[in-house]
């Protein structure tokens, strides 16, 4: 595994929120290579190697995405629509991790072909439990898929 | 005078009874035969008068009284004989007897003239035999008259009998006509008779004239055209409109349609019309029965505008529902993504500190961030709690028939890490199946469940019985606890959102989970209650919709009473 692979996508706009969520990953999990974007628009970007993010064509995706839903520009369950219709990203195990449980983004999201829902916790123990298990779970017991098939690129694949 | 005199007087003559010497026996028979004479004599005419005048058909009448003048005078005759005997009045007696010769020979002439006449005469036997033969064809006669009576008489009382009947069925026919004339003279329509072949009217009631404001004289004059305006409502010529209708009553398919007529003032009348042909050989004639529908029309075009409105309003409501739905979604949306997230930065960042630079705190202030992190964290409670009650109101019900044993079994195992270390006796009774969502039912086990937990906390075995009873002849569900109890007297707040009849430090929570049972138990058509009283536990007993085998409730139907 190289030093410089991008373990975790975070997709979150509230800069407390992203700090608690790496403040969980890094003191059990001990994960540090999560690169964490603002917005839905950058998200994409990240993963489609555009814009500021050319420089990543070639590189193996991320292992999983975490997704918040209430996001600037591009909301997070257009970025899960486009990641789940391209064949370059569906494969990518993305999680929403959201405040909200409302019936309506549950149905959406399992509807696009989210891999895992989760409601973030108030209670912040709870939070770091929960954090821990998905963590543990993604990047040890999950098997992946083949890595050849989750190396990003810019272009489009037929 | 003298002659007189010499008439009656004797004069010098000698009576007629010196004749005979005056001898007694002599005279004696002389006068008693002559007065005897005299007497029949004078007896006869009388009796002939009196023949005479009865029986005036008899031919002769006038032989006889010359008969009896004939017969008087003798008699006279015979009288002078006896007065001469005392007294000589010979002239007289001579003077008597020339007048009974007078009549004698007239008498006696007259007799031979008419004695061919008499002769003429039937003879009495022969009349006799006449008579007897006349008798018989009397007799016959009679019996053929006696025949003819009683056949006539037969005739007579049959005649009666027919001129009764005759009478009777007049008078039923008259009561008939009479009936029929009422019935429409004072039907509640206006009805006419229409003659095809001519295009008028020719018979019409007291309703007719009074809905065209026309007699029936007019009426019957101007004919059909006059009473409806040139065109119908859908644009249809009056008169090509009404020949249709006029084929299918001639036809016999009586029909029945809603027509516009025009009265006498030019004033258009809605009516609905039937029409049927009159069984009349020979005549095309066509009864129409004319109801004024003015009112009904008034009332319909009234439930029109009504329902316009009623749509109208149905649809302004909709749409101030559905933006009030829409608000209230987007306020829950947002209380659930951007309340909850303060709570967590709160409670994250607290630990955080408590955690990172837990050591460098001073005393007290570790303590203190535990409390903000404790009054989050029930902050963060109350917004679920309330995002729940608030999603149970907006969200349809999904009912289904359910098997309750099964939620109760998996709501007790889903309670187990509470009851970790406490001593807890489950009862659980047998329940029937019911119609209800079985998320929210689930809902509602938990939260009773958890609050029999909270409350028996402080017991050292927590006795929980669930059950099914007959409360007020409906099948009820309870759930008894020996716990703390309440008082009744606050019954009434145990249901409402953020009452509570315990303190936060005595027992925890919001207040908002029993508001929720109760709330989902209204949306499924039950109700709940509860009895208690301090330290001797309480129970709770609530309904829900039985399941009904042959028909289960359809799921789409309850769903939208949401």
């Amino acid at each position: 595994m190289n030093a410089e692979e991008i373990e975790i996508l975070l997709v979150e706009d509230n800069s407390a929120d992203a700090e608690l969520t790496l403040h969980a990953l890094r003191k059990n999990a001990r994960i540090n290579r999560v690169h964490v974007v603002s917005d839905g628009e950058e998200a994409l970007n990240f993963l489609f190697c555009r814009g500021p993010y050319q420089q990543r064509t070639g590189q193996p995706l991320p292992r999983f995405v975490l997704l918040d839903l209430k996001l600037p520009r591009v909301d997070g369950l257009s970025v899960l629509r486009t990641l789940k219709q391209d064949r370059r990203t569906r494969w990518v195990p993305i999680i929403v991790l959201t405040s909200s449980t409302e019936e309506r983004d549950l149905i959406t999201s399992y509807d696009l072909g989210v891999n895992s829902y989760i409601q973030k916790p108030v209670d912040f123990d709870r939070f770091r439990e929960t954090v821990d298990t998905l963590a543990l779970y993604w990047l040890l017991v999950n098997q992946p898929p083949p890595r050849q098939a989750l190396t990003q690129s810019s272009e489009k694949s037929t | 005078m003298r002659f007189l005199e010499k008439l009656i007087a004797p004069g010098g003559f000698m009576p007629h009874g010196s004749c005979y010497l005056w001898t007694p026996s002599l005279i004696g028979l002389h006068v008693v035969s002559d007065s005897l004479i005299a007497l029949s004599y004078l007896s006869i005419p009388v009796t002939l008068l009196h023949f005479t005048r009865r029986r005036r058909d008899f031919a002769f009448t006038w032989i006889f009284l010359c008969f009896g003048a004939f017969i008087l005078a003798c008699g006279g005759t015979h009288l002078m004989e006896v007065w001469t005997i005392w007294v000589p009045s010979y002239w007289l007696a001579g003077a008597l007897k020339a007048i009974t010769a007078g009549v004698s020979v007239a008498t006696a002439i007259l007799l031979i003239r008419v004695m061919p006449l008499a002769l003429s005469v039937p003879r009495t036997q022969w009349l006799l035999e006449l008579n007897r033969r006349l008798s018989g064809d009397v007799e016959q006669h009679e019996q053929a008259e006696s025949t003819l009576r009683r056949l006539s008489e037969d005739l007579e009382e049959r005649v009666a009998e027919r001129t009764a009947a005759l009478v009777a069925s007049n008078q039923s026919l008259r009561e008939s006509e009479m009936r029929y004339r009422t019935l429409v003279e004072h039907a509640p329509e206006a009805i006419v008779v229409l003659d095809l072949d001519s295009g008028r009217f020719v018979d019409l009631n007291e309703n007719a004239e009074r809905m065209f404001g026309m007699g029936r004289e007019e009426l019957l004059r101007v004919g059909p055209v006059e009473v409806s305006p040139p065109f119908q409502p859908d644009g249809r010529a009056s008169s090509e409109a009404a020949g249709a209708q006029l084929d299918k009553a001639l036809r016999h398919e009586a029909p029945r349609f809603e027509w516009i007529h025009r009265n006498a003032v030019g004033k258009q009348i809605p009516c609905e019309i039937s029409l049927v042909r009159l069984p009349l050989s020979g005549r095309n004639l066509v009864r129409g029965s004319i109801v004024d529908i003015s009112e009904r029309k008034k009332a319909e075009e009234e439930i029109h505008k009504l329902n316009a409105e009623l749509e109208f309003r149905v649809k302004e409501r909709t749409a101030q529902l559905e933006t009030a739905n829409h608000d209230l979604e987007s306020f829950t949306y947002s209380v659930s993504h951007d309340l909850r997230a303060p709570l967590r930065h709160m409670d994250g960042f607290s630990r955080i500190l408590i955690e990172d630079y837990g050591s460098q705190l001073p005393p007290g202030a570790k303590q203190d961030l535990e409390r903000v992190r404790a009054a989050t964290l029930h902050m963060g409670h109350l917004v679920d709690d309330l995002l729940n009650l608030a999603r149970v109101g907006r969200g349809a019900l999904r009912i289904v028939p359910t098997d309750l044993n099964e939620l109760v079994a998996e709501t007790i195992l889903s309670l187990e890490p509470e009851t970790r270390g406490r001593q807890v006796d489950w009862r659980v009774g047998r329940l029937s199946p019911a119609e209800c969502d079985p998320g929210l039912m689930r809902q509602v086990f938990f939260n009773l469940f958890s609050n029999a937990l909270k409350f028996t906390r402080h017991r050292e075995k927590a006795v929980i019985e669930i059950g099914e009873i007959l409360d007020a002849e409906k099948r009820a569900i309870f759930i008894r606890d020996n716990g703390v109890g309440f008082d009744m007297k606050y019954a009434d707040k145990l249901f409402q959102v953020f009452q509570r009849l315990h303190r936060e430090e005595e027992f925890e929570g919001t207040g908002v989970g029993l508001a929720i049972v109760s709330r989902i138990l209204q949306k499924h058509g039950g109700a709940i209650r509860a009895e208690s009283s301090p330290q001797q536990g309480a129970t709770f007993f609530f309904t829900v919709k039985q399941l009904l085998r042959a028909s289960p409730a359809p799921a789409a139907l309850l769903g939208g009473a949401a």
